[in-house]
């Protein structure tokens, strides 16, 4: 795996709402779901296994990790397992935001100069 | 709703479902719970949800088996040993157990012609064949953990040829050693012979920063500190074996010690903490070289009957080389230390 974070990029909007439910730090399945599912206000509604396909890839990029959490933790019901960003997935978590607040000033002055 | 989704589990790999299927499970079961809260119609989209992108994803989790198998295909992913595991235990403490322990067995046989020399010389072939192949399988897959210490073999070579280098016939030595007392004298001669270890791990170090395809096995060795501590443990046979230079019979302490090298990395491979990594390699260095004084002691009068230098210069001389070989892990570590801490502080001010 290159270790260039914007070879990465960019992003799809569920890859980047995962990262981005991580950055504050690990959650298991179901919060990342429930996490994603509110940050994009609804629009990325996961469901379990894309969820899961999503987090084998991200895993094999090395841009999260899996942890073994214990019952205790995580409470009865909930997965022994949670992801959390890696060194190199928060950088690529990074550039995706620096790539996007690029954009979206190139966009603000364009429309204000077509507005004006 | 719950059972059919176990079943469905099934459609996916049997690789795959040992990985995710216990969690696929259990994330379902938590969203058809939240969903029943919320009443029929929510269940109905939910269940309708996962039904639909089941497919999708059976199919990527056969085509991402599919194409890991063709990895494993190749000659050299048998080498992509779990941390931790017998084949990558194996293989990280062959320097110590079969190149160094075996071989030191074979020529202890070969000394009471319990070995015939046919015997020794395909041995020979054999061993040299497998230690050069897996140092090339771990050059070529980027220098896992395992392959730490087969970095380290040939760094006492390099000292060697430096400190010849230095020390000619022409050189007429320190000026400031002149009248300076053995033990002086001795230890600034070691730190001459043993400097050239610590000098090229930090080449290492600093060669890995800078080529973008090595690039890497830098962040791993700045990952875990303790890794150019293994790499240096990687010198420790040799170390061993030439103070044992010019000794007769030194075959059962250079297997003991052997041992005791294998000894260490083992509790390394096992350690679970950077300090207790850290502190297994000291251990086995430390009991290696102590049998190596050992064997000095009792072997020194069979070896050197003729001799006008006392004992103790041998032994303490094989103790100034331990020093300087703590000396040089303790350097690695706050190397990578100081390293890491400064990258935090960079990333987070």
């Amino acid at each position: 795996m290159t270790s260039d974070p914007l070879s990465y990029l960019p992003l799809t909007e569920p890859t980047f709402y995962i990262l981005l439910s991580l950055a504050p730090g690990k959650k298991h399945g179901y919060a990342i779901m429930k996490d994603v599912k509110d940050l994009s206000r609804g629009r990325v509604n996961l469901s379990t296994s894309t969820l899961y396909t999503a987090l084998a890839r991200l895993l094999e990029q090395e841009l999260i990790e899996r942890l073994d959490d214990d019952e205790q933790e995580t409470g009865p019901g909930l997965p022994r397992k949670s992801y959390a960003l890696t060194d190199l997935g928060r950088r690529v978590l990074e550039a995706e935001h620096v790539r996007l607040q690029g954009m979206v000033r190139e966009a603000r002055l364009r429309l204000r100069e077509d507005g004006a | 709703m719950k059972r059919l989704y176990a079943l469905l589990l099934y459609l996916f790999p049997r690789a795959y479902r040992e990985e995710y299927g216990e969690e696929l499970q259990s994330v379902f079961d938590l969203s058809l719970d939240d969903a029943m809260r919320s009443g029929g119609l929510e269940v109905a989209r939910v269940t309708l949800r996962e039904l639909s992108s089941l497919p999708y994803a059976v199919l990527h989790a056969h085509l991402r088996e599919r194409r890991k198998k063709k990895m494993i295909g190749k000659f050299a992913s048998h080498f992509d040993f779990e941390p931790g595991s017998r084949n990558e235990t194996l293989a990280a403490l062959a320097p110590f157990l079969f190149f160094g322990a075996l071989t030191t067995l074979l020529t202890w046989l070969k000394v009471f012609d319990l070995m015939p020399l046919w015997f020794s010389i395909l041995f020979a072939v054999v061993l040299w064949g497998t230690g050069l192949t897996l140092f090339v399988i771990g050059f070529r897959k980027g220098a896992p953990r395992w392959f730490m210490p087969y970095l380290g073999v040939p760094l006492p070579v390099i000292s060697l040829i430096a400190f010849n280098a230095i020390v000619n016939p022409e050189w007429r030595g320190f000026p400031f050693l002149t009248d300076a007392s053995w033990f002086a004298t001795t230890f600034v001669y070691q730190g001459i012979l043993w400097v050239w270890l610590l000098l090229s791990v930090l080449l290492i170090f600093l060669f890995t920063r800078f080529i973008p395809r090595l690039r890497p096995f830098h962040q791993r060795l700045r990952a875990d500190w303790t890794l150019l501590c293994f790499l240096l443990y990687g010198a420790m046979p040799f170390v061993i074996v030439l103070s044992f230079e010019e000794f007769k019979r030194e075959e059962p302490f250079l297997l003991l010690s052997f041992l005791a090298l294998a000894l260490g990395g083992w509790l390394y491979l096992r350690s679970t903490t950077p300090w207790k990594k850290f502190w297994s390699l000291l251990l086995g260095m430390t009991i290696a070289m102590s049998i190596a004084v050992m064997g000095q002691t009792l072997l020194y009068e069979s070896s050197f009957p003729f001799t006008s230098f006392p004992l103790w210069t041998t032994t303490l001389s094989t103790v100034i080389m331990w020093i300087w070989m703590v000396l040089f892990m303790f350097i690695s570590a706050a190397l990578n230390m100081t390293a890491q801490s400064r990258s935090h502080g960079l990333s987070h001010p």
